[in-house]
């Protein structure tokens, strides 16, 4: 479980977040949505203590997110980038190994080498396993990154738009195994989206967000609807559902 | 070891033997000392160099960058001119090498983190633009070193002027036992870090994600970094130029990421370059081209070679 408590956050003059109280739930996919600049991934990494707020405190399982040493974070919570480096001479496996860096410190033991293999094997990189990362397309790279996160073996994960710049295929291979890694290993996934029909779709939970405010959040069920997304991104909305789905309209309304 | 790092060790190796028994007289004691002081001063040269270049950058995330495009060996310079100018020749500071190398050190680190806080940790900044600040900072330093010898009692002007110009002629044996120690202390105090490097090169985000403490590390690796750049600058003068050929190359020919392969790597390459330029000078060229003149002429030519290889394919 997640508290956050009248987080501010501001970046010279200008306020990203302001007075945000929330708590996610463990054990859920839990999406971040909102239109762009509503501070999304502001609050991802200040959750991910990468920068620190204004004011107001976070907690991790009880704990001030402070009072974490670094090592034990790591071990706790791992976090995806939404832009990767690339131009580095490593292997898809070696990649997934730095997963392992906070367990054994970059010497691999057993435990460490059955992750990776059990990574890769969950994100179906067998066949690219020692391509270089400057070799593999954008959707692979990302499905690499996500694979060291999911080596990493934390009980949160965040992501960081893990959908951004990918076809549908890869876009519905990460998604599902996200769902996976809840449903199956009891993580916790909070991720920023911004298509919302991925949101509304795969997540338990969703945290709407505008101008540095919570707009909504609750059970995607609840939070899902016409009034509450013109609320958030200001446009209108048609909400179909059938016995598997749901679809956001908003091409052509 | 790959198969490159082999070839690059044997080639070191060869290329150092050469250097030092190439028609000698192995009963002359003056010349075979010269000859090993002035290797064992490329030796430590090159070890710096491919530190200092490999991990400056690392950190600055990206491969052209090098500490001496950023200006480091002209403020070396300009930071003993200034010693100079502040306490006179007479002084018995400035005749320590030890305290003028410290102080030089000093000044140098606090630059270091100057361009940290201003231009690295934002990785968003467009390489081109730090690159331009780099130079106008490295030109602005060499002017006004310029400018300050007009001032200079021309008697003084010869100590500014042979920390000038890049050449193996001014090492004398205690200079390379203070480097020496400097730089074996250093390498003892870094290799700890050397498995952090690695996450270092995944950027800011991972490398904390991953449980590494990359503010605090970072602030290490400019300090070591710093004092590298000083020892070459001291021993050798403005050489570290050649940093941009040796990195290029030994990024072209290694298949790895892992920091403690590439500076190996990255120093057989220097060495080579070195000795071979030093082994051209003395014995085909008669002492007329300075040292740094020949390396980047090699290095450049075989750094355009990989460059057109790496076209074609």
């Amino acid at each position: 479980m997640i508290e956050i408590q009248s987080i501010c956050k501001k970046y010279g003059q200008h306020p990203v977040l302001k007075n945000i109280s929330l708590s996610i739930p463990k054990g859920k996919v839990v999406s971040l949505i909102g239109p762009n600049g509503a501070g999304k991934s502001t609050l991802l990494s200040l959750i991910a203590r990468l920068e620190k707020p204004g004011q107001g405190t976070i907690t991790l399982d009880g704990i001030g997110l402070n009072s974490y040493p670094l090592s034990t974070l790591s071990k706790k919570l791992s976090f995806l980038k939404q832009h990767h480096v690339f131009d580095l001479k490593l292997k898809v496996s070696e990649i997934i190994g730095f997963g392992r860096f906070p367990h054994s410190q970059g010497r691999l033991n057993q435990e460490d080498h059955q992750k990776i293999e059990e990574a890769i094997a969950m994100m179906d990189l067998s066949a690219i396993r020692d391509a270089y990362i400057d070799e593999i397309s954008g959707g692979q790279r990302q499905l690499a990154f996500l694979a060291m996160i999911i080596a990493q073996d934390t009980e949160y994960i965040l992501l960081d738009e893990p959908l951004n710049n990918l076809d549908m295929k890869h876009a519905v291979d990460i998604m599902q195994t996200v769902r996976r890694l809840v449903r199956d290993f009891g993580r916790t996934v909070i991720a920023v989206i911004h298509d919302i029909n991925f949101a509304a779709n795969y997540s338990d939970y969703i945290v709407g967000l505008k101008g540095g405010e919570v707009v909504f959040c609750g059970e995607t069920a609840h939070m899902v609807n016409e009034e509450m997304l013109r609320k958030l991104y200001g446009i209108d909305f048609r909400i179909m559902r059938d016995d598997t789905t749901v679809l956001c309209n908003y091409y052509k309304i | 070891m790959s198969r490159q790092a082999v070839i690059i060790n044997l080639a070191a190796l060869l290329m150092m033997v050469l250097f030092v028994f190439f028609r000698a007289d192995i009963s002359d004691v003056f010349i075979m000392t010269g000859r090993l002081e002035r290797l064992f001063t490329l030796v430590l040269v090159s070890l710096t160099l491919a530190y200092s270049t490999i991990v400056f950058q690392t950190i600055s995330a990206n491969r052209i960058l090098t500490p001496s495009l950023m200006g480091y060996e002209h403020l070396f310079v300009l930071s003993q001119v200034l010693m100079l100018m502040a306490l006179g020749s007479g002084s018995e500071l400035v005749r320590s090498k030890v305290w003028s190398f410290v102080f030089s050190t000093a000044i140098m680190t606090a630059y270091s983190f100057a361009l940290y806080v201003l231009l690295f940790r934002n990785h968003k900044k467009n390489v081109y633009y730090i690159l331009l600040i780099g130079l106008v900072l490295g030109m602005f330093f060499s002017a006004t070193t310029q400018f300050l010898q007009m001032a200079i009692d021309p008697n003084e002007y010869g100590y500014v002027q042979s920390a000038m110009f890049s050449s193996l002629g001014r090492t004398s044996i205690d200079t390379l036992a203070i480097a020496l120690l400097v730089v074996a202390a250093l390498l003892l105090y870094v290799k700890r870090y050397f498995r952090y490097l690695d996450v270092l090169s995944l950027g800011r985000e991972y490398a904390l994600g991953l449980g590494v403490d990359y503010d605090d590390l970072v602030r290490k690796q400019l300090l070591a970094i710093s004092v590298l750049v000083s020892v070459s600058t001291a021993l050798v003068g403005p050489i570290t130029f050649v940093g941009i050929f040796v990195s290029g190359i030994t990024y072209r020919l290694s298949a790895t990421a892992s920091h403690a392969r590439i500076i190996g790597l990255a120093a057989g390459i220097a060495l080579i370059l070195m000795t071979g330029a030093q082994f051209a000078i003395e014995h085909i060229l008669n002492y007329r081209h300075s040292l740094s003149v020949l390396i980047n002429l090699l290095g450049g030519s075989y750094f355009f070679v990989l460059m057109i290889k790496q076209l074609r394919k």
